[in-house]
């Protein structure tokens, strides 16, 4: 079925060379090379925006119009000085290095299955906790750090997986590859996954990760990474610490490396789904990833909590 | 080059292996490079430097090696305490059961991790440092004003043992190697960084560009892996390093289950001399897991509230 979808996506976003005609290059042990420096910028969102409903590409005219309408809406440059909302012009668009295209296919949403490309409906105790986690916020937004986010913490973002997403800055990672071990850095708060091709099984199920335990191997020119063992308080889209997720990269041309990954969570969504990224070859380099150096906006959440509570 | 080699050859003979590093090959990679792959263990009771009461003594006998330690894992123990309750042990906080550390000295049953300058111990500072090291001091001594003033390690920004270089810590002492023929990785389980080390000869990143790991920059002399870093921050400060520390790490197996890791400290600006330290990694069979720092640990809010609380007195 995945690869009829994918039959499909080409097709209809016209690749302009066919996948078939170009091959790999290959590591030593005749796997297709994968490593280098990748992007994952893109204008084109995880979900397909209303505006587009029914509509599953874009023309080359309509994508590079709705680019430029992305852009220009995402520049923070433009903005009413001292509102409430924005004290202190903080995060000016200097900060950002957000993509300025859509993706290659000129799909409208980076979810590919289900076919409206949007996440399914939550399970009945997903939305149950979700709505708890939301309430909670609201009557305890900063009681301790604890209540804040997780990529406020500098622990975790959701960003930068696994599954990894386009973001406003940061959306570089890097593939090493040896016969048995992948490595995959982000250069999004600096985790480098460290992955066994080996066949060794999972972790045992009480051993929770932030990231995971991602176990990885070929299918054909495909490399695939399994990850389980997530925490629970991870909670990817609403996903539990039970979600299995599939990431699948396969190079389909010089400059392109397909991310996909299938998130399958009974317990927290109808239906598995999945989503496709054409990452693009990136010449950078990656430098160091620094969270909360001089970074006073914990502090700062937590004492305007205490101040408002006298 | 030709010193170092007489250095090795010296060690391995005073140590006396259990068989002469010459007659065993190590595994290759495709491209011909010994396969450094692994986790590999640093924990050891052996210290950087040479303790005063072995002053003079470079090497341990086989039964002195043992006794010392037995003697530092019994020193070490921090269950072994009566004064519970007192100032400096309020809540018996990390008991053993936290610490991971080594039990046994180094193969080559060395008295320092330091085998250059001779004497095992790290050469005198610069006026310079030592002026750096004393501000440096002070700041932490005072009621911490911020964050800022505490060590990067309590701010998990980078662990002094984690490196580089990498050294023998209380606990999390294993890296872990991944080579490819362009690239090797270094993941040290401390803090769980990962260095990703470009071996294809392209030049350092431009000097206004500090790093808190630096930057580092591989590349293979025989059968030994060296890497050489630069562009650190001024902040990092290892052992009382300036921000021009030229760090030169160099790895290479000597036998089925170690990694001879050894650093050299280049650095005019902080130390008299360069300075080199050996560890014989072991190889280790566990697995790496995910690092924690700072995720329930309210020390640095216990810190910086009862500094704001003193000041109130």
């Amino acid at each position: 079925m995945r690869i009829a979808a994918l039959a499909v996506l080409l097709c209809v976003s016209g690749w302009t060379q066919a996948p078939k005609k170009w091959t790999p290059p290959r590591a030593p042990d005749g796997h297709p090379d994968l490593q280098g420096i990748w992007s994952n910028a893109t204008v084109t969102p995880l979900e397909r925006p209303p505006q587009f409903a029914g509509k599953a590409v874009l023309s080359e005219e309509e994508a590079s119009e709705f680019a430029k309408e992305v852009v220009q809406r995402n520049n923070t440059d433009r903005r009413a000085r001292g509102t409430e909302g924005d004290v202190a012009l903080a995060y000016n668009d200097f900060w950002y290095d957000r993509g300025t295209k859509a993706i290659k296919t000129h799909r409208t949403s980076l979810i590919i299955d289900p076919p409206e490309g949007r996440i399914p409906p939550r399970t009945e105790e997903a939305q149950r906790r979700m709505a708890a986690r939301a309430e909670h916020r609201r009557q305890h937004p900063a009681d301790g750090p604890e209540d804040r986010s997780l990529a406020e913490r500098c622990l975790n973002w959701a960003t930068a997986g696994p599954p990894m997403l386009p973001s406003f800055y940061n959306n570089n990672y890097q593939i090493m590859q040896t016969p048995d071990t992948v490595v995959i850095l982000n250069e999004m708060i600096h985790d480098a996954r460290i992955i066994p091709l080996d066949g060794r099984p999972h972790v045992p199920g009480n051993i929770r990760q932030w990231l995971g335990d991602s176990r990885g191997h070929w299918e054909g020119d495909t490399l695939v990474i399994e990850t389980t063992n997530f925490t629970d308080k991870t909670a990817f889209q609403g996903s539990s610490e039970n979600m299995r997720l599939v990431e699948r990269f396969t190079r389909i041309d010089a400059d392109t490396l397909l991310y996909e990954f299938t998130v399958d969570d009974p317990a927290a969504f109808t239906k598995p789904w999945t989503a496709q990224i054409p990452s693009v070859r990136s010449d950078g380099a990656i430098y160091e990833y620094a969270c909360h150096e001089g970074n006073y906006a914990m502090t700062g959440m937590l004492s305007s909590a205490r101040a408002e509570e006298k | 080059m030709k010193r170092r080699i007489l250095v090795i050859a010296a060690v391995l003979c005073a140590a006396g292996g259990a068989q002469p590093a010459k007659k065993w090959t190590p595994p290759r990679t495709p491209d011909g490079h010994p396969d450094l792959q692994g986790i590999w263990s640093n924990a050891t009771v052996t210290p950087l430097e040479r303790p005063s009461e072995l002053a003079g003594k470079a090497v341990l006998s086989d039964r002195e090696a043992e006794e010392f330690a037995a003697k530092t894992v019994q020193s070490n123990n921090v269950d072994v305490r009566n004064a519970k309750g007192t100032e400096a042990d309020v809540a018996r906080a990390y008991n053993e059961f936290w610490y991971d550390r080594g039990t046994k000295t180094i193969k080559t049953h060395r008295t320092s991790l330091i085998v250059d300058p001779p004497d095992g111990h790290i050469p005198a500072l610069t006026p310079d440092a030592q002026r750096r090291v004393a501000e440096r001091d002070a700041r932490r001594q005072r009621l911490a004003e911020g964050p800022e003033d505490r060590s990067l390690a309590e701010r998990c920004l980078n662990w002094r043992t984690a490196g580089p270089p990498m050294i023998p810590s209380g606990y999390n002492n294993n890296y872990q190697i991944v080579q490819t023929p362009d690239t090797v990785v270094i993941f040290n389980e401390m803090i769980h960084d990962a260095r990703i080390i470009p071996m294809d000869g392209r030049p350092h990143v431009s000097a206004g560009i500090r790093q808190w790991l630096g930057d580092s920059r591989g590349h293979w002399e025989g059968d030994t892996l060296v890497i050489e870093t630069t562009n650190f921050t001024d902040k990092t400060a290892f052992l009382g390093a300036s921000e021009h520390m030229r760090l030169t790490e160099r790895f290479t197996r000597v036998d089925a289950d170690t990694l001879l890791y050894e650093f050299t400290v280049n650095d005019p600006e902080a130390f008299t001399k360069p300075w080199t330290a050996q560890i014989p990694s072991t190889r280790s069979d566990g697995a790496i897991y995910e690092y924690a720092c700072h995720e329930g640990n309210y020390g640095m809010f216990g810190i910086l509230s009862s500094a704001r609380a003193e000041e109130k007195k």
